[in-house]
């Protein structure tokens, strides 16, 4: 397994985000975990990058116990989360903020042959590539996002909620680019609302609900469940 | 002529200003943090080195001493002020801040009393005169260095990965975080680095007037604030026009109206111009959070 979390638990003060929570996410796979707002799934990713500390629990990541390591020690070992928002630096350059996203790396040459690579992939980052990102659309603000994590030589990446907010056009990019990213290699994490659209690509699927899960499975044993189709994903 | 004279004075005493308002503008603009210690790292670098001369050392010795002590107060302010201010209001580093200015200025107090003492001159009294204009050497190299000290950061925030790392921990600490920037080694070396232009504009003060105090910091921090604010909070550019502005002030007001009237005219200013643009200067808006 290239990720595991057992025993997972996020508390924030007496409120309890994540509770008792075990995922694993294979090396080559895409994992998503759906659920509705509050069902601890921002929580969960957060605890995983180690911007928020579990309460109890263990994780661990290409076969090394991560669970008391910092943000920037798992950046290092291969971790990378695209935040929910997105979460550009909009004071800085599309470029600038690609450049951060290999913050932790010194090949300086490889990042840069990159960097041109993903202006070739999307052509609108690389027109603008001295721009400020606040000038860039919600669209064009999610690739770069995505191409930010993407420079730091991810192992596995971590989304939260990547189609919120985006255009119908823009969301079947997004997934088109994902399943893409995945056929090439990358392992991806997905936490999603647009169920639709995430079980389309995904591998394995956990639900939550309240922090808890209340089910996982494959997207086919999920969509054969008629309760659950009713109750969660709202199909 | 003489006009001209004064404005090329008051460029020059603008150059000090400029790296006290550059020192406070990167903690606003970085942490969110008004240091308030800054005007006793100020004092105590320049005592230190007056210190060091007294006792017979070599400028070239005196000088990076009171500079050292600069940045390890600097450095002391982080460990005690910042580093406890992520879960708690703001005011509260601010606070502590003001007590390290306290703290600082009471012990120089106890040490060498309140009286100005005479910093030697260091620079030979050489001056250049050109058509009718003079110009001091020492006031030149405040000046000089004040800007490419100032350039220098500017170009390391632009064009380094560590001031990239700095502008991103600016406009959101949480996400610099989960980009893998260690916010916690970052912060040190800001104070480090405002510690280091903090000291040197003491000690080009203490050069340029030859005389230093326990209060010195007090009225320099206060024009520094000013400056900053007058150019933008948080901005390196609008630091320097706000401090160059002052010190032009400063200068062509004694020389219109007289020096009892000069802090009369330098708020006046400040206030006119925060009335007519409260963001300053260079200053955005906050709401698009661009700093630095």
């Amino acid at each position: 397994m290239l990720l595991e979390a057992k025993g997972l638990n996020v508390r924030y003060g007496r409120i309890t985000a994540v509770k008792d929570l075990d995922i694993t996410v294979a090396e080559g796979q895409i994992v998503t975990v759906l659920g509705a707002n509050g069902a601890g799934k921002s929580s969960l990713l957060k605890a995983l990058i180690g911007l928020v500390k579990p309460a109890s629990g263990h994780i661990h990541f290409n076969g090394q116990d991560i669970t008391h390591c910092s943000p920037s020690e798992r950046v290092k070992a291969g971790l990378a989360l695209v935040p929910e928002g997105r979460r550009i630096l909009i004071s800085l350059t599309v470029e600038e903020n690609l450049l951060l996203g290999a913050y932790h790396r010194h090949d300086k040459a490889a990042v840069a042959r990159e960097i041109d690579a993903l202006y070739q992939r999307f052509p609108n980052l690389g027109e603008r590539r001295y721009a400020k990102a606040a000038c860039l659309s919600g669209g064009e603000q999610q690739m770069l996002a995505i191409g930010r994590a993407l420079v730091g030589a991810p192992r596995l990446m971590m989304l939260d909620e990547p189609s919120l907010g985006l255009s119908p056009l823009f969301i079947s990019r997004l997934f088109d680019l994902l399943s893409d990213l995945n056929r090439n290699g990358l392992t991806v994490l997905l936490v999603e609302q647009n169920t639709g659209m995430a079980l389309r690509v995904a591998h394995a699927c956990h639900v939550l609900e309240l922090g808890r899960e209340i089910t996982h499975g494959t997207p086919q044993q999920l969509k054969a469940d008629k309760k659950l189709q009713e109750a969660y994903l709202g199909a | 002529m003489l006009l001209l004279q004064q404005i090329i004075n008051g460029l020059m005493m603008g150059g000090i200003y400029v790296l006290v308002a550059v020192s406070f503008t990167l903690t606003i603009g970085v942490l969110n943090f008004l240091n308030f210690s800054i005007p006793g790292i100020f004092m105590l670098s320049a005592i230190m080195a007056w210190r060091a001369l007294e006792n017979g050392w070599h400028w070239g010795l005196a000088i990076p001493f009171g500079l050292l002590v600069a940045i390890c107060a600097s450095f002391v302010v982080e460990r005690f002020t910042y580093r406890f201010m992520k879960n708690v209001d703001h005011e509260i580093p601010l606070v502590s801040s003001i007590g390290f200015l306290i703290l600082f200025e009471n012990l120089v107090l106890v040490a060498w009393g309140s009286d100005q003492q005479k910093f030697p001159s260091l620079i030979p009294d050489l001056n250049i005169r050109a058509g009718g204009l003079i110009i001091g050497i020492g006031q030149m190299l405040s000046l000089a260095l004040a800007l490419l000290l100032v350039i220098g950061i500017s170009l390391l925030l632009k064009r380094t990965q560590l001031g990239r790392g700095i502008r991103a921990l600016a406009e959101n600490a949480e996400t610099a975080t989960l980009l893998g920037i260690e916010v916690h080694r970052i912060v040190p070396v800001l104070f480090v680095v405002t510690g280091l232009l903090t000291g040197i504009s003491g000690i080009l003060f203490a050069m340029n007037y030859q005389q230093v105090s326990a209060a010195m910091g007090d009225v320099v921090g206060l024009k520094g604030i000013a400056a900053m604010v007058i150019g933008g909070m948080g901005n390196i550019w609008g630091a320097i026009i706000g401090g160059l502005l002052i010190g032009l002030t400063e200068v062509l007001s004694i020389y219109f109206f007289g020096a009892d009237k000069v802090d009369f005219y330098v708020y006046g200013l400040f206030l006119v111009l925060i009335i007519l643009r409260p963001q300053g200067i260079l200053g955005s808006s906050a709401a698009t959070g661009v700093k630095l």
